[in-house]
């Protein structure tokens, strides 16, 4: 600090020109790590006492990306688009097209169909009873809503597309 | 190699594959996870075989009770898959590629034990092809006939099974108008062969809707060379 370093001035009316610092009076200058900082100035508070006039700038877009700039960005790479398929084959089984080095999907789809139906448990025997009475207390029914009912339907649910034919 | 999970995971993942493919003899998982398991079962095998042949070790079935799960149900197959793969030295499993999967898109594939009796993909979907091409007359190409007698060489009464499944094949899949419209096929071969013209099988037809579209120009006249 400079008073410290400064041979100490007896004049008063000097010291009171000048103005006020922190006086550490030993003669010899302190590293900066051991010197005592103020906690007024740092960034943070600055920031939370006067925000709009830090004078301090942060990173922020100068402009809004205009409509052109974006779809060139988004659109225009050749590597963002989806991709011809030119490994299409025709499947020896069912004559659709197929992926080559693929199986058909259509024939697979109808093997794994007909093994399901034939691995499939047998249905369970309906109870018969003597009195029907007794199967109305037992069973007294459901009734179905129309949400119940959708759901059931499995409209939402997406399916793999259907293969097409070559022509 | 370790599928994104730690080495606990990964054994979990593994063992579950593996037991659930000795179980149903056919999975369908990502490409992935099938190489490993592929691995993981064809070691299993091989040792197995080993064990089993050897005269000199009675006991080698308690070794396999740390690697599976479901061992009920699990290690007793051990002893068909022995029997099975007596004549094969390796190559007791199979992968087949498939669609990607619907929402994700990830590459999926069939994995299967060869010449297993109840789920066989490969096998059926053979047994298809060679179903259309009788409906139709037609005499097998090579890579048929190849594919054929690959399919039906280890397997027992392969032959038999074989002709016994494109039977079922031409009931399931070729009426009704379902698959190929072979009624169709059918009725314009006879009339080729009445007119002595060349018939036009399928497998002549163009691949592609127009042959001049920049890709796969060689539509016409090609011939599949089977590897050999």
């Amino acid at each position: 600090m400079v008073s410290a370093l400064l041979p100490s001035l007896p004049a008063a009316g000097l010291s009171a020109l000048l103005p006020r610092l922190p006086s550490i009076r030993i003669g010899v200058a302190l590293p900066s790590f051991l010197q005592p900082t103020s906690n007024e100035n740092t960034i943070e508070d600055i920031n939370n006492n006067n925000e709009l006039d830090s004078g301090i700038l942060r990173a922020a877009p100068k402009k809004k990306t205009s409509h052109m700039k974006r779809r060139q960005r988004l659109y225009g790479p050749g590597d963002k688009h989806i991709k011809l398929k030119d490994n299409l084959n025709r499947c020896p089984a069912c004559g659709h097209y197929k992926r080559s080095h693929f199986l058909c999907m259509n024939c697979v789809g109808q093997i794994r169909k007909y093994w399901k139906n034939r691995d499939a448990p047998a249905p369970r025997e309906a109870e018969e009873f003597t009195n029907p009475l007794d199967e109305q207390i037992i069973y007294p029914g459901k009734t179905e809503r129309e949400s119940e009912k959708k759901l059931q339907s499995k409209d939402w649910l997406v399916k793999k597309p259907k293969t097409l034919p070559v022509e | 190699m370790t599928l994104g999970r730690n080495s606990k995971q990964l054994n979990h993942t593994l063992r579950n594959l593996v037991s659930s493919l000795i179980i149903h003899e056919h999975i369908t998982t990502t490409p992935a996870k099938a190489k490993l398991t592929a691995n993981y079962i064809e070691n299993l095998i091989t040792k197995s075989k080993k064990h089993a042949l050897n005269n000199t070790t009675k006991e080698w079935k308690h070794l396999l009770h740390g690697k599976l799960y479901n061992q009920k149900d699990t290690i007793p197959k051990m002893d068909l898959f022995v029997e099975r793969y007596s004549n094969r030295n390796h190559g007791f499993t199979r992968m087949l590629k498939l669609d990607p999967r619907v929402g994700d898109n990830a590459p999926q594939v069939a994995l299967e034990l060869v010449d297993n009796e109840n789920k066989e993909l490969f096998f059926w979907y053979i047994a298809k092809v060679v179903a259309r091409l009788e409906l139709q007359g037609l005499p097998l190409d090579d890579l048929t006939a190849k594919n054929v007698s690959k399919v039906t060489k280890y397997k027992v009464n392969g032959e038999e099974k074989f002709a016994e499944l494109v039977k079922l094949c031409k009931k399931e899949f070729f009426t009704n108008g379902e698959g190929l419209e072979d009624s169709n096929e059918i009725e314009i071969d006879i009339e080729n062969d009445k007119l002595d013209i060349i018939p036009t099988p399928l497998e002549n037809k163009p691949r592609m809707k127009s042959n001049t579209n920049g890709f796969n120009k060689q539509t016409k006249n090609f011939v599949v060379v089977p590897r050999s």
